[in-house]
């Protein structure tokens, strides 16, 4: 899907326009005349206005995505923004790098087992994208459990949705495939 | 040296005002000549949906029922069958589903006595197919306390067959779908079931700790949906489980029949609430394989699942493959799945107006239609809360909501969307707690319009005023060796401008039928070069060009059995 709506950028880079006008002009040599003086500006600032848009349409992620990832590197929730942007833009590898960053973080992090996933399957790994799967089995949260523990909960009002010996869930037994990356193994060893 | 400076300034800002002007999306037009006109009550509509409430919130309540474009009595025009619910304990009225005959004048007649669609039930979905292959359109509605199959007897009457039919589905139906799974040249069924809900197992729920409120599907437990495999003879056979497509877990509202992995052979795809949805591959002998994990298309971005209601499927981009529509909960936005054609689909929604337009609204019905027929699907979405008091505790979230309509921007070559809701007119644009939706070209002009129901409340008659301002070819098939409706074939049409392609199918949307003909929008092409039609049977037909604005009846042996003209604008 192209992107629809570039309209807070153009204003930005309008203002940044005027400001590099204003700049130049402010320094320009009194020698040239006014008029050519304002003209050769305004050309400039156009010039220097249309190769950032050209670099700002170039960057795979939004503005304020790179900025907040530039401060806070390992914010999972920006990482995992980028990697979900880079697969919109069907950049598949690109957004691994990404990913790598939250498992660092939290490697039982479900959302990003699930974009890995999706991603894998993007670039054709039928392996990976298998046991990124199992993963997301072994750890996301099982839908039925309020249906499954309604009784208990209101026989017993302490229990809860994880404190349920009733508990049927269909957990993934983790079987360590030898193709598995460092990080992965060290998920399965945390989990068992 | 002046004029160069002159010159080099001029172009810069040319080209700026050109860049900023590309990135700002401007440009994009759509037709502004076409709106949806309410024409309820001067065609004579007047079914009011009863969903039983009085108090106690159960929560079949809040799921309102659906609506069939159907031919009921063979007159070859779209009759109407509204499903209708009832009230818990007797109050004294009878709360039917509704038969209305096409008058062929723009109005109905309500033909519901005596037709044997008189049946007093919870009724929910329906399902149109031809599963006795003898010409008529038969019926299947799903009802809360057992489903029901009517075969039609001709001339708008039809027969109670459910006990005789083998069919034996009591577990809270919703939508339903014929598709001949095995390619047998008999229709199958299957019915989505929702969760295990009966009025004395009824849980209590409350926003507030105060007072009982609807109870969301987590609640209760899933339950397995069904496939029922045609004997012949009217015989049916629940083959679920032998199949692979029993999932005591799921809880099932949408049905999609699709060949997703351009096989030849149906696939289908489950929307589930609160559960994943489910894509089931067929394997060609009888059996499906779940991949709608792998395939991208059971949770949302963040893995999650959602609430997922009505589903759709068509090629919006003109690939040669069919993608996927599902609408959500509040606050989950549509799903627009495009098919990469690996196996893998990838949700546009939230990159698109799509998305953006959608996220507060709670999406029942949902369909691709090309209403403005230039050639591109085109969006539909019902909406409507199921908590009257949602906007106490969520101000942006309203009960009541208004529909959705997506023009598909395809000329400029790009998956684009532009929201058009607002252009369609102030009735089209009034807040309904709507439900079931289809499409049909009930006016025989040429264009689809849209009847929508509403959970307890009245259903709503749309008509496309001016979408037939661009050229169109409409197909009824007539299926010989594979099954009688075509329900299945695949419909590729050649024209100046183009390919395009579609797929006869039965479900979709949210517990409704739309009319089984295809109309092809060709924009501003005459003719239609050529048609290929590929039957489930797998006989392949090729038939040569043919003027646009026609309505054609296409036999799978005899090519082009019928033509006609619109019959009114």
């Amino acid at each position: 899907m192209s992107p629809e709506k570039f309209g807070r950028p153009a204003g930005i880079l309008l203002v940044l326009l005027l400001v590099n006008t204003a700049y130049i002009a402010a320094f320009a040599s009194p020698t040239i005349s006014c008029m050519g003086n304002g003209v050769l500006h305004l050309a400039l600032g156009v010039t220097l206005a249309i190769v950032l848009l050209w670099l700002i349409r170039q960057m795979p992620l939004p503005g304020t995505l790179f900025f907040t990832l530039g401060m806070y590197p390992r914010d999972r929730v920006a990482l995992n923004q980028a990697a979900r942007i880079l697969f919109l833009q069907r950049k598949y590898a690109e957004a691994l790098k990404y990913l790598d960053r939250i498992c660092d973080v939290d490697p039982e992090d479900l959302q990003m087992h699930y974009t890995r996933m999706l991603h894998l399957r993007g670039l054709d790994d039928a392996a990976g994208a298998g046991r990124e799967q199992t993963l997301i089995q072994r750890f996301k949260a099982q839908e039925s459990a309020q249906a499954i523990t309604a009784k208990p909960r209101l026989l017993s009002p302490e229990n809860n949705n994880e404190r349920q010996q009733i508990h049927d869930h269909e957990s993934v037994p983790l079987n360590v495939p030898a193709s598995r990356p460092k990080r992965a193994l060290v998920v399965a060893g945390g989990a068992q | 040296m002046m004029r160069y400076l002159a010159a080099f300034g001029g172009v810069a800002c040319v080209a700026w005002v050109a860049a900023v002007s590309t990135m700002a999306g401007a440009g994009i037009v759509a037709p502004t000549s076409i709106t949806f006109t309410d024409v309820t009550a001067q065609a004579g509509i007047t079914f009011v949906h009863n969903s039983g409430r009085a108090g106690q919130k159960f929560l079949p309540e809040t799921l309102g029922s659906g609506v069939a474009w159907f031919d009921a009595d063979g007159d070859g025009w779209p009759d109407i069958l509204f499903i209708n619910s009832k009230d818990w304990t007797p109050r004294g009225r009878r709360s039917l589903p509704a038969l209305y005959r096409n008058n062929h004048d723009g109005t109905f007649t309500n033909i519901t006595a005596g037709s044997g669609l008189d049946v007093e039930m919870y009724g929910m979905g329906v399902a149109i197919g031809d599963y006795d292959n003898d010409g008529r359109d038969d019926v299947y509605i799903t009802a809360l306390e057992g489903d029901h199959l009517f075969h039609n007897e001709g001339h708008g009457k039809f027969r109670d067959v459910t006990k005789a039919s083998g069919i034996d589905n009591a577990s809270f139906g919703t939508s339903a779908a014929w598709v001949d799974y095995d390619r047998d040249g008999k229709l199958d069924l299957f019915v989505a079931n929702y969760v295990q809900w009966s009025a004395k197992g009824d849980i209590w729920c409350s926003l507030d700790g105060a007072t009982k409120s609807y109870c969301t599907p987590e609640s209760y437990k899933g339950t397995s949906s069904k496939l029922y495999h045609n004997l012949g003879n009217g015989k049916f056979e629940d083959v679920s489980k032998k199949a692979g497509i029993a999932d005591p877990t799921s809880k099932s509202l949408g049905v999609a029949v699709l060949d997703y992995n351009g096989d030849g052979w149906p696939d289908l795809f489950i929307t589930n609430d609160t559960q994943p949805n489910k894509l089931y591959r067929n394997n060609r002998n009888g059996t499906f394989t779940e991949e709608g994990m792998a395939a991208g298309v059971a949770f949302g971005e963040d893995g999650v699942a959602r609430g997922a209601m009505g589903v759709d499927a068509a090629d919006y981009d003109r690939s040669g493959r069919p993608d996927l529509l599902v609408g959500n909960f509040s606050n989950q936005m549509l799903g627009l799945y495009h098919n990469e054609g690996t196996g893998l689909f990838v949700d546009e929604a939230p990159s698109s107006t799509v998305g953006r337009a959608s996220l507060l609204t709670l999406t029942f019905g949902a369909f691709f239609f090309d209403y403005d027929l230039d050639g591109y699907p085109d969006i539909f979405a019902a909406n409507g809360h199921i908590e009257e008091e949602i906007g106490r505790v969520q101000p942006k979230v309203q009960y009541k909501e208004p529909p959705l309509l997506f023009h598909n921007v395809g000329e400029r070559g790009k998956r684009q969307f532009e929201n058009v809701t607002a252009r369609m007119g102030a009735a089209f644009n009034r807040p309904v707690v709507a439900r079931g939706a289809a499409y049909a070209d009930y006016d025989h002009d040429g264009d689809l319009d849209i009847v929508v129901t509403t959970n307890d409340g009245p259903a709503y008659l749309f008509r496309n005023d001016g979408g037939n301002r661009n050229n169109w070819i409409c197909m009824r098939l007539v299926g010989r060796k594979s099954n009688r409706d075509g329900i299945g074939a695949v419909v590729r049409v050649t024209s100046k401008s183009g390919k395009q392609w579609n797929m006869v199918r039965s479900g979709s949307s949210y517990c409704s039928q739309s009319d089984l003909a295809l109309t092809f929008g060709l924009g501003s092409d005459s003719t239609v070069d050529a048609i290929e039609i590929e039957w489930p049977s797998g006989e392949k037909q090729k038939l040569g060009g043919t003027a646009a604005n026609q309505f054609l009846t296409i036999d799978e042996t005899a090519g082009i059995v019928g033509k006609s003209r619109p019959g009114r604008n």
